[in-house]
């Protein structure tokens, strides 16, 4: 089988999750951006959800707190038990079967019955591998490039996507943006570099403009 | 679209509340650094992130003031003729 659309993966795996099930199974979801809201959202019928947020409202740190509260309000409506400014302390055995998961601990010493934890806390970059090949990884792990996408002291190395530390020019700073779209179109423009220094090595290269976007 | 590594004021136009049905929601997020758009969300409100991400990439995106104001963003152009005429 093979799946164009990684939602629609995301979708069918939990489904396929859940079909092992007889009764509505509890779903407990730690994190509250976009994959632990994104994942309520798709199991909010089938399941008894709980999201587990640090923070006051889902989303407050990227979206503030407004947006952050309609996001809230609305998960409620559709019956997710939303915890917010609350943290794990531990995962329980269940006690029919130890190897599974049974409950989700909160440092406030409830414990949340959980057939199935989905963990959407924050991703690093996976750069370990580079640690001897003396490219400098940043202090997340990301790699910072030049605005053609260049690794600095590396002729012909690029870094692009998730892992990219890059100049953005609308606010001067130097950003990592996790959007599938600047994966692409970085991508895009590595490779108009790439072509650009094969026809003319004194060619001045195009810099990384796009602005970032995604739905 | 855009990025915001931090943001100082967010304008909302349209509602962030939601209703007893369920429905209500129906907003533009702008969101600030110093008076200046640096990024911007929207929930059935296309398409209007779409027309800000060509704005800002033009460097035609209006001010917050003008945004707080109740400028709608769809009615700032993105083209303008040789003459500097909005089309």
């Amino acid at each position: 089988m093979t799946f164009k659309k990684p939602k629609k993966v995301c979708s069918f795996l939990l489904t396929l999750a859940l079909s092992q099930f007889s009764t509505k199974p509890n779903v407990v979801i730690v994190g509250s951006s976009f994959i632990g809201m994104e994942s309520a959202s798709v199991l909010a019928k089938t399941a008894n959800v709980t999201v587990i947020g640090m923070e006051k409202v889902p989303f407050e740190r990227v979206l503030g707190p407004q947006v952050g509260k309609a996001m809230l309000d609305l998960n409620k409506h559709y019956g997710i038990n939303m915890e917010m400014q609350q943290f794990v302390e531990k995962y329980a055995p269940s006690p029919d079967d130890p190897s599974r998961v049974g409950g989700v601990v909160l440092k406030d010493g409830r414990t949340l019955p959980a057939d199935i934890v989905i963990l959407g806390a924050g991703v690093i970059p996976s750069t370990g591998f580079l640690k001897s090949s003396g490219i400098p990884l940043d202090k997340d792990q990301g790699i910072s490039v030049s605005g053609s996408m260049q690794v600095p002291g590396f002729e012909d190395v690029y870094a692009i996507g998730d892992i990219a530390r890059y100049p953005y020019h609308i606010t001067g700073e130097n950003v990592r943006v996790e959007h599938w779209n600047v994966a692409q179109n970085q991508a895009r423009l590595v490779a108009d570099v790439i072509n650009l220094k094969n026809t003319d090595k004194e060619a001045v290269l195009p810099v990384f403009k796009h602005i970032p976007y995604f739905w | 679209m855009g990025h915001a590594t931090s943001f100082d004021d967010t304008i909302i136009q349209g509602s962030t509340d939601v209703d007893t049905s369920g429905g209500g929601l129906g907003f533009v997020a702008y969101y600030l650094r110093q008076g200046k758009v640096v990024a911007v969300c929207s929930l059935g409100k296309d398409p209007v992130t779409s027309h800000a991400s060509e704005l800002m990439r033009l460097g035609k995106m209006p001010s917050g003031d003008e945004l707080r104001n109740g400028l709608d963003l769809l009615t700032v152009p993105l083209k303008s003729n040789s003459l500097g005429i909005n089309l």
